[in-house]
This record gives C-alpha cells, structure tokens and sequence, in this order.
C-alpha cells in the first residue's frame, strides 16, 4: 500500500489564518482491511537545536531555545474499510495559532527552527498493523504578513546612501596596502520585504588598485539568551558576486539580489531568541585587499 | 550502246519550272503552333540561370540583415570562424570559489553545493585543441541534455553553470568568441529544455507558441517561479546574469508586462563585468535573447549600447578587435525597425565614445539602415572628416559608402559621393584593401546609377592608387572582387568593355588570375544573349584581349569539351555580332585579327569564313552586283580569305560545305577562277571524306556542287579541254569504295541532268553579270564533243549499275530510288522514239522493277 499527503496547493506556502486544503491519496490498499481511524495532525513549533559545529562536552553548557508549540491541530477521520484499491481521504486545517500564541514563519536556522509538519496515521489493529502503511509527513511553509513589522516602522523605502574610502575602513590593517578608493551608493531601502528584492547599487568613482570582485552576503545572526548568558551566531546565508572584474568607473552596478526561502525570515525578536539580518559589501583587490561594508537589515513579510 | 546515236531533248526549262510550281496559298495558322503556349509556362530553366544571378549578388552584399535570426547566423558563424584558435584551450572543471572572501567562518551556504562539480576534482585543468574544446562542449550538452532526461534539474543547471564559467577561463582574448558562440549555444538549448518543459507542464505541450500568463497553471508557475529563484542564488556574476538570459522566455508563464524592468536590471548588472570584451559579449547574448521576445519597448538597448560603447573604449585594441562582432550585433539590435531620430539620439549620447573610438561610429553606421544613414549624409560626413586617424576615417568612409548603396540613390547622391569618394582616396593608402573593399562598393553604386564615364573615372582613380603605392604586395583577391563586380554588375558586355581603362585594369592581374577572369567573364556573357552589335574599335579591341586570353588558357587535354565549346559559341557570338555598317574592309580587318587569334577553335574559324562570306555578300549587295575596282578586290581578298582559311579546319564535312559556299559567292561575284578552285579544292576532298567515312555527310553539298556547276563557265580559250571540275568529280567518285556507290550513283545521276544542261541553248538558270556556258560555248564542237564523251562514261557507270540490279533478287529501296531516278534522268534528257536504243533500255528498265515486284507506288512513276 502507499500512501501520501497531497496538498491541493502546489507549493506548499500560506498564509496565517488561510485554510489547508488536501487529502491523504491511498494506492494498492489492502481491501477488505479495516480501519478504525485515519488522524491527521498538524503541528508547528519551535525548537532549538545544538549547532553541528559546537558537538561536544560543551554543548549542554550553552543555551538553548526551549520548544514551544506554535499551532496544533487534529482531525480524526472516521473509520472504515478499505474497499478500493484507490481511495482519498480529504482534510482541511485551519492555520492558526494555539491560544496565547502567535505563528511565526516557517525558519531553518543554525540553533533555532521553526517548522509546520502534517502527519497522518491509520489506526488499525495490531495484527494488520503490518499490512497498513502510513503516509510521510509533510511539512508546509508558512508565511505570515507583517511579520517583522515592528510598531512604529512603515512599509516606506527610505535610501541608505553610503560612501566607502580609506577614511572610512574601522580596521584598516596595514596602512601601507590600503588602495586610494572612493565607493559612492545607496541602499534601497534599510527596510526590506522579503516577497521584493533587494536593491540598491554602488558605483566605484576611483580606485588606485584594480577590483577583482565585489560581493554582496546576506548575513543572518541568531542570537540566544538563557540565564547562563546570550550566544550570538552569524552564518552567511547568500554570497553574490555583483561585480566580476575591474569595472569601469562611474558605471552604476545594481545590488540586486532574491531572498533565498526559508534561510530567511523577518527579523524577529522572541522570547528568549532574536533572529536579524545584514548585508556585507565584500570589496576584494587584485593584490588580495579586501574592504567590507556592513549595512543592518530589516526584513518583514 | 552508241551514245553518239543518242539525242539530246531540248528543253524549255522556264517552262517546265512554271508548270512544276505548285500554287502557293497563304495560311493563317503555324503547322509549329499546336500546344507550344503550354510548354512555355510549364518550361522549367535547367541551368537555374535566374537563381545564380541571384547567388552572385549575395556574394558581393553583405550578411542578410532583413531577419534576426539569419543575420544572427550568419554573424555567428562568422566569428566562431574567425576567432577560431588553433593552439590550446585552457578547461578548468574547477569551482572556482574564493576562499579569502568568506568573511564569515561558519558559513553554511546551500549555493556551494549546488556549485560544487559533481564528479570532478577541484581545480582540473587540461589544454585542448579548439576541436577538442567544441567536443567537450559537444559532450557537456550531452550530459545535459541525460541529466535532463532522468529529470536531475540540478544536475542540468549544475552543467550549465559549469559551461557559462568557461567563459571566464579562456586565457586569450582571441578565443573568446567562438568559445562564446559555443557556449552561448548551449545555454540557448538549456533554455528550450526548460522553456518546453513549462509549455508541457502548463498546456502539455498543446497550445501554440502565444500564451497569457493567466493561462497558466500553478504548477507551472510554481516550476518557473523556483527556477529562477534557483539562478537567482548563483553565486558568481556572469554564470548567474547568462543563465536568467538563456531563461528569459521562461518569464512569460508568470507576467507578461515587466520585461522592460527584468531587461533593464539586466543590462545594469553586466556593468558589473569588468572585461570589457566579456561585457560587450554579455551584452551580445542579452539582446540576441531579447530580440527573440518580440518587446516594444526598446530602452533597455539604447542602455545597453552605451555601456557597450563606453565599456570598449577602455578596452586594449586587441580586446576591442575581438569585440566587434558584439558590437555590431548590439548596434543591429539598437537599429533593427529603429527610427530615424533614435539614430540621432544614439548618435549624440555615443559622441564622446566616438571621438575615443571612431571605429564606433563605423559599426553604428553598418549596423543602422542605409537609407537613415543618408538621410543625414552631410553629418556623417562631418563627423568622418573630424577623425584625425586615417585609416579609422577610411573605414567609416567605406561604411558610409555601403550605407548609400544601401539606400536608394539618384542622380543628385553624386556630389555626395564624390566627397566621399574623394575622402577614401586621400586616406586609402593606410589600407589598401579597404580602399579597394570601398572601391568595390563604389563600382556596385556607380554601376547601378551612373554612366560608364563615372564608372571608368573611378577605374582610372584605383588605378592611380595602385600605381602610387607600389606594387609587390598581394592585392588580388580585393582587385577580383572588384572585377568580380565589373562582370555582375555591369547592364552587359558591351558597357563593361567600353569602359577605357577596363584593360589596364585587367593588366593589374598575373597572368594566372587574368585568364581565370577572362574565363569568368566569358562564362558569364556565354549565357546571356548579346542583343548588342559590336562596332565600337575599343570595345573590340578589348573584347580581343579578353577573348584571347580565354583562347591562349585553353587546354584540349585540360578543359572539358564543354567548356571549349562554350568559350568558342561566345567568340562566335561576337563575331556575328560585330557590325561596321558599310565599313566592310574594316570589318575584314577585324576577321583577320581574330583569325590570327582564335586558331585552336575550329568553330570560331568556321565562323570566321561564313563571316567574310557574308561581308562579301554584303558588298555584292551594296553595289548591286555591279562590281567596281575596289570593291572587287575587296571581294577577292574575302575569297582568298575564305580558301585560304578552310583548310585549317579539321573536319573535311566542314571544309566541303565551306568550299561549296565560298565558291558560290565567287561565282556570283564573277570571280570565275576563284570559284573553280575551290569546287575543285571541294573534289579533292571527296577521297579523304570517303576514308572517314563521311561521304553522306556532304552528299547534299555535292548535290549543290554539281548543281551549281550549270552555271560555272568553262574557259573558252582552254587547251587542255573542257568540263575540267566534271572531270575530276568523275575520277573521283570512280574510284569510290563500293561502299559508297549508292551515293556515286547518284551523284552520276545529278551529273547526267548537269552535263545535258550544258547542250541546251539556254541554261535553266543565269547570273547576273556572268556569262556562262550557253553564251560562251555556243557552237564550240569541242566543247560539245567533251561533254557527250563524258556522259558517255557516266551513262556507262550508270548501265553497268542496271546489269548489276538485275543480278540482285531482292533489291533494297534506295537501290530502287536509284534505277527509277536514272529511269526518269533517261526519259527526260533523251529523246526515246519507238525502236531506239534508249527506248528499249527505259523498257527493259521497267521490266526489271515489275521483275523486281517492286510496289505499284515506284512502278506508276515508271510507267509514265
């Protein structure tokens, strides 16, 4: 027998309070076999994890995020016999949170996830149990508007203009290698939605060494606090190059990019966790020199 | 049998030849008219005359600009095999990631493992040669396209980025664009792939090629929505903007109206190329993708040609070498359906561009329609003379030069292009070529709208350059080109030879390459018909020249009979064309000279002699018959011509029919002598005839010989007898392999009618100021006697045949024919009263057909 959660949207993304429409779809069932219920269950939660690269002794010392359901939900379909050898079973969700609860958008992060899963189970008697298989569970993405929209913030684009020269390096290294340069441009925006895209562009005005690249990263920080103290952790989540060579002078060059899915999510501040975002501007020379610009990031659904 | 005892009928043959004529009646319809309309609509031109006239044209234009796509071709092919490189090709199957720039330690980035290769060890790198290169691409689009078909999308895309990075590996700029085209390809065919999978998810592959997005499900928006989010991640530049171009159709299953901003963002994000070249080849690839999309909006192009221009300014001259093709395929883009103003926009925002590169300005005035360019010839005139770099100026010149024969042109373009012209001049010693590549354009402009006084002007100015600057380089293939479009482009023969520097011109070429144009120009006017008469002396000459050299390169062994034949059908025709009114002794001059030159063609001398025949026949006509001194020995000099020419030819058919013809005129022309010298000269040649075995090719010639010896007046004065010609005729066919005696029959027969013509006091027919043997041998008993001793030796031939018919039991028809014409010659010519001999032998005759049962048809004709 087979067995699979089918959804009737295709990509598996809604939005907060929308209703989850779908069916558990059966081939080659065991007719003739009853069943006693089929249950659908669906959960969203979230919860912490050890970060792949800190395993060890010292792991259970640091924070971590203590679970916590989001949304629970269970539908218990009624009973029966399988009588063909394809059969659907029809369910609905209604997406919302537990009480006292708001949903938060579905997240893949290094300490902290945030996930939306339907399994299904066929409750069956022990001796047909073997007969009977259930379907994998399925995990949806959830999207939840204004999210990330702190009070008092507007949808508005306000520019970031910036300009980056020696003058301007905090850590300039050794003096000597620092290239007479001037970088002149502007963010879009310091406020983001992550249905758009980023923007903004840089125009390189002088530079008395040849750019090999210059790269734009999206950078996530995910910070936890517990009363042992806060850990903060930030991963390159998106490394574009947007210039390839030494450009030409003066020319605007776009700072566009897509947020990936799912390794992005508003800015959120919970609890005990924060998740923020923030663009590096990498400069790299011909010689190896290298310049980054940090620019803090807003993102809201 | 005593002939002597036979008597002589005599004849009225004015009126026998009344009573024969058979009332002509006229007649309304052509026996040939039956369904010959039909057949020339249905006529189908074997030699595809049309569509090589139209090939020829294609070779001296450029690339077909009118589609896109062709043009795309064409340019493709182009470059791919122009760059082509012959030393190694550097493969990197590397990542390429750049370790220093994670600035970030623990990153976790999801777009190495997409990035990263499949199989291959990092940093792989092997030398290849440009063919092997091409199989390796050859073998990546393989991959791809198995990848695709087990539906490993990010395998496919894996690939794809892999080849795009390619790009960036190539080490010399030389190679960049066929490695380009290559690549490019490939990217294209990645996204058909994508682009039909769509079609198949959202219409299964059902509906026609225009959709609306809101006809689209959401699958497939979903699947095309994710695939460009997958781009959207890539990490390096040029594989992330060239892949989202190769995928551009894709965008219409989710909009339909934000191609402008995607194209726009596009073209903002190849600034971030620092190569000027790998831009400008970006740059190339994006409007030759969005060509395709068919927009309106052209906005994106005008930005995208800027930054082209500018970006190539900067460029080393070798890099901005190999960026042509680029930009000019940009500028097409710009230009393709643009108007006239953009034209001018463009111009004025690429100003500053220009003045740093003119060769700029070159591409954008190839690149934009003729008729815009000129439009404005003055301004781009202007701006050519402020070009401070010679050869630079040249080559807008040579642009602006293709641009107006691009465009139509009248009478008034002349002015313009004098200046231009004169521009070229000053400046073509820089590079000749190019000089000569303008020159090429100038000929097409000036063969088209002007006379053969400008077109000759402006053979004289090429030949002054080439004179100027030396000789001892290899200029041939530019000077073929241009001859090449004297011979295309000229109305017809006559207005390219005409032209008085054309043999100079010819000059400039080895002696190899001059006959190989000889040879093109005569196999492109063989075809044509040459409606022109030929009397001008320089075109002659020329035409001379031409010919000659033809003549000279001709190789029996080497060239095909063909060839030879055709060469000498287009002398012939030239010579039948030549046409002096009634300067006739030029005219013979002029066979003369060609007689001299043409000696290998037996056609074109056989030509010759009908020619000078035909002058002769011309004068007799222009004097009436009534010849004087001069013209007299002019017609002397055309026979002795024609008799001394004849026996150069190598078939005796040939020699035999002109020695009849050449003696005709003579004795029409009353040179008596001459006329006999050749009909004996025509005797002569009856043995070596009969050894080729020829004798029935020249029977009816005979026929016409004997005929026309009624006329031929024997020397009254003579000592050594009469019927001199008859004589040898007689010994002649006497000694005929009995093979032919068919044909010696009766040529014995027609010689009866000619010998008793000879006793009647009236000849059946006379010439005009002749005087023959009626007048002159009336009453000459010798005369006489000769001619019935001669017909006795034929009547004698002729019995002998009668025994022998006897001897055969079944006789054949021609056999018959023969004994009922000797039967007919016999009642006609002798009188036959009851009990004479020739009685009795027109009896036995006809006992010998009804013996034969031969069919009553033959014998009512016997028994009359």
């Amino acid at each position: 027998m087979k067995a699979e959660i089918v959804l009737e949207r295709n990509n598996k993304t809604f939005t907060a309070g929308e209703q989850i429409r779908g069916h558990i779809s059966i081939e080659d069932a065991p007719i003739g076999i009853q069943y006693n219920n089929l249950i659908v269950n669906f959960d969203g939660y979230i919860r912490g994890q050890a970060s792949v690269k800190n395993v060890g002794a010292l792991d259970s010392l640091l924070p971590q995020v203590p679970p916590q359901t989001l949304c629970k939900s269970t539908e218990t379909l009624p009973g029966g016999t399988f009588t063909e050898s394809k059969m659907i079973f029809p369910f609905v969700i209604n997406l919302v949170p537990i009480e006292g609860q708001f949903l938060l958008e579905t997240y893949i992060g290094v300490y902290i996830t945030i996930q939306y899963e339907i399994k299904s189970v066929f409750v069956v008697s022990e001796n047909v149990k073997n007969r009977i298989n259930n379907p994998n569970s399925l995990k949806i993405v959830v999207q939840v508007p204004d999210l990330g929209l702190s009070e008092g913030m507007t949808r508005e684009k306000v520019p970031v203009p910036f300009n980056i020269s020696p003058a301007s390096i905090e850590n300039p290294g050794k003096l000597s290698n620092v290239p007479n340069f001037r970088i002149v441009g502007e963010l879009a925006s310091s406020v983001f939605e992550l249905n758009g895209d980023f923007n903004g562009w840089l125009s390189v005005m002088e530079s008395s060494k040849g750019i090999k690249s210059i790269e734009l990263q999206v950078i996530r920080i995910e910070s936890i606090t517990s009363n042992d103290g806060t850990i903060k952790e930030a991963t390159e989540v998106q490394s574009l190059q947007i210039a390839d060579g030494n450009v030409r002078k003066g020319a605007q060059i776009p700072l566009f990019m897509l947020f990936p899915r799912q390794f992005t999510c508003p800015t959120t501040f919970y609890k005990k966790f924060r998740i923020e975002f923030e663009v590096n501007l990498v400069i790299l020379f011909f010689d190896g020199y290298q310049i980054t610009k940090n620019f803090p990031l807003h993102l809201i659904r | 049998m005593d002939i002597n005892t036979w008597t002589i009928r005599k004849r009225n043959y004015h009126l026998e030849t009344v009573k024969a004529t058979i009332a002509a009646k006229p007649s309304t319809e052509h026996p040939l008219s039956g369904n010959s309309k039909k057949q020339t609509v249905e006529f189908i031109d074997p030699l595809g005359l049309n569509s090589k006239r139209k090939q020829t044209r294609e070779d001296i234009l450029l690339s077909p600009k009118e589609d896109p796509l062709e043009y795309w071709a064409v340019l493709s092919k182009m470059t791919s095999e122009k760059y082509q490189s012959t030393t190694g090709f550097k493969i990197t199957t590397d990542s390429q990631e750049n370790e220093e720039v994670k600035v970030v330690q623990h990153a976790f980035s999801r777009m190495e493992l997409l990035e990263a290769p499949s199989k291959h060890k990092s940093n792989e790198i092997s030398y290849v040669s440009h063919k092997e290169f091409i199989t390796h691409i050859e073998t990546l689009t393989r991959e791809l396209d198995q990848a695709w078909g087990i539906n490993d999308r990010v395998k496919t895309l894996k690939l794809a980025i892999q080849a795009t990075k390619m790009l960036k590996d190539v080490t010399d700029p030389a190679y960049y664009p066929s490695v380009f085209i290559t690549i490019t390809n490939m990217l294209e065919h990645f996204g058909d792939l994508v682009y039909q999978r769509l079609m198949n998810i959202a219409f299964d592959g059902k509906t026609d090629e225009i959709f609306l997005p809101t006809q689209v499900n959401e699958l497939a928006r979903d699947t095309a929505t994710n695939w460009f989010l997958k781009i959207s991640c890539i990490r390096e530049l040029q594989p992330r903007i060239f892949i989202e171009m190769a995928l551009l159709k894709c965008y219409r299953f989710l909009w339909i109206d934000k191609y402008p901003e995607v194209l726009g963002r596009l073209v903002s994000q190849i600034r971030g190329i620092g190569n000027p070249m790998m831009a400008a080849y970006a740059s190339m690839f994006l409007a030759k993708q969005a060509i395709n999309l068919s927009m309106n909006s052209r906005q994106y192009l005008n930005d995208l040609i800027e930054d082209v221009c500018e970006n190539l300014v900067l460029a080393p001259p070798e890099q901005y070498e190999v960026s042509t093709p680029a930009l000019e395929w940009v500028f097409y883009c710009v230009a393709y359906g643009s108007s006239r103003d953009l034209l001018f926009q463009i111009l004025e925002k690429l100003a500053s561009a220009i003045e740093k590169q003119p060769d700029i300005l070159r591409a954008l005035i190839e690149e934009f329609p003729g008729r815009h360019i000129t439009s404005q010839m003055s301004l781009f005139i202007d701006k050519m003379n402020s070009i401070r770099i010679p050869a630079e100026s040249l080559k807008v010149a040579v642009a602006l030069a293709r641009a107006v024969y691009d465009s139509p042109q009248d009478q008034d373009s002349l002015p313009l292009l004098s200046t231009l012209w004169s521009a070229i001049e000053r400046n073509g010693h820089t590079d000749i070529n190019l000089y000569l590549k303008a020159a090429d354009v100038f000929f097409q402009i000036y063969l088209k709208q002007f006379g053969p006084k400008e077109v000759n002007g402006l053979l004289d100015s090429v030949l002054a350059l080439l004179k100027k600057n030396g000789t001892g380089r290899d200029w041939s293939g530019s000077l073929a080109n241009i001859m090449n479009v004297l011979i295309v482009h000229s109305k017809d023969l006559s207005a390219l030879l005409s032209l008085e520097s054309f043999l100079s011109f010819l000059d400039e070429f080895s002696i190899q390459k001059k006959s190989e144009i000889c040879n093109k120009i005569v196999e492109h006017y063989a075809r044509e018909e040459i409606k022109f008469t030929v009397s001008n002396p320089l075109m002659i000459h020329a035409l001379f020249q031409v010919t000659r050299v033809v003549h000279d390169s001709i190789d029996i062994s080497e060239h095909s009979p063909e060839f030879v034949d055709r060469v000498s059908r287009l002398i012939c025709r030239f010579l039948k064309n030549l046409n002096f009114g009634r300067n006739l002794e030029q005219h013979l001059s002029v066979l003369t000279d060609a007689r001299a030159s043409f000696i290998n063609l037996d056609v074109v001398t056989e030509t010759l002699v009908y020619a000078v025949l035909d002058i002769a026949m011309r004068a007799y006509r222009l004097v009436g018959g009534k010849h004087n001194l001069k013209t007299h020995a002019f017609l002397k000099a055309c026979i002795s011509y024609a008799h001394i020419t004849t026996p150069s030819l190598e078939s005796p058919v040939t020699q035999f029919k002109l020695f009849v013809l050449g003696s005709q005129v003579a004795l029409m022309n009353g040179l008596l002598g001459e006329a006999e010298s050749q009909i004996k000269a025509a005797i002569s040649l009856i043995g070596e005839l009969a050894t080729e075995d020829n004798l029935a090719e020249i029977e009816p010639s005979l026929h016409a010989l004997i005929g026309q010896m009624v006329i031929l007046p024997d020397n009254p004065a003579s000592t050594s007898g009469f019927f001199l010609p008859a004589h040898g005729l007689l010994n002649t066919l006497t000694a005929l392999n009995k093979r032919f005696e068919k044909i010696k029959y009766r040529a014995f027969i027609s010689m009866l009618w000619y010998l008793s013509s000879q006793a009647q006091s009236r000849l059946p027919f006379r010439l005009f100021r002749v005087d023959s043997n009626d007048k002159l041998m009336s009453g000459n008993k010798k005369f006489k006697e000769d001619m019935i001793t001669l017909l006795g030796l034929i009547l004698e031939e002729l019995l002998n045949f009668v025994a022998e018919f006897g001897e055969i039991s079944s006789p054949d028809e021609e056999t018959i024919d023969i004994l009922i014409k000797f039967y007919l010659a016999l009642s006609k010519i002798f009188e036959a009263p009851e009990g004479s001999q020739v009685a009795i032998l027109l009896i036995r005759i006809g006992n010998l057909l009804k013996d034969k049962k031969v069919s009553q048809k033959y014998l009512a004709l016997v028994s009359n």
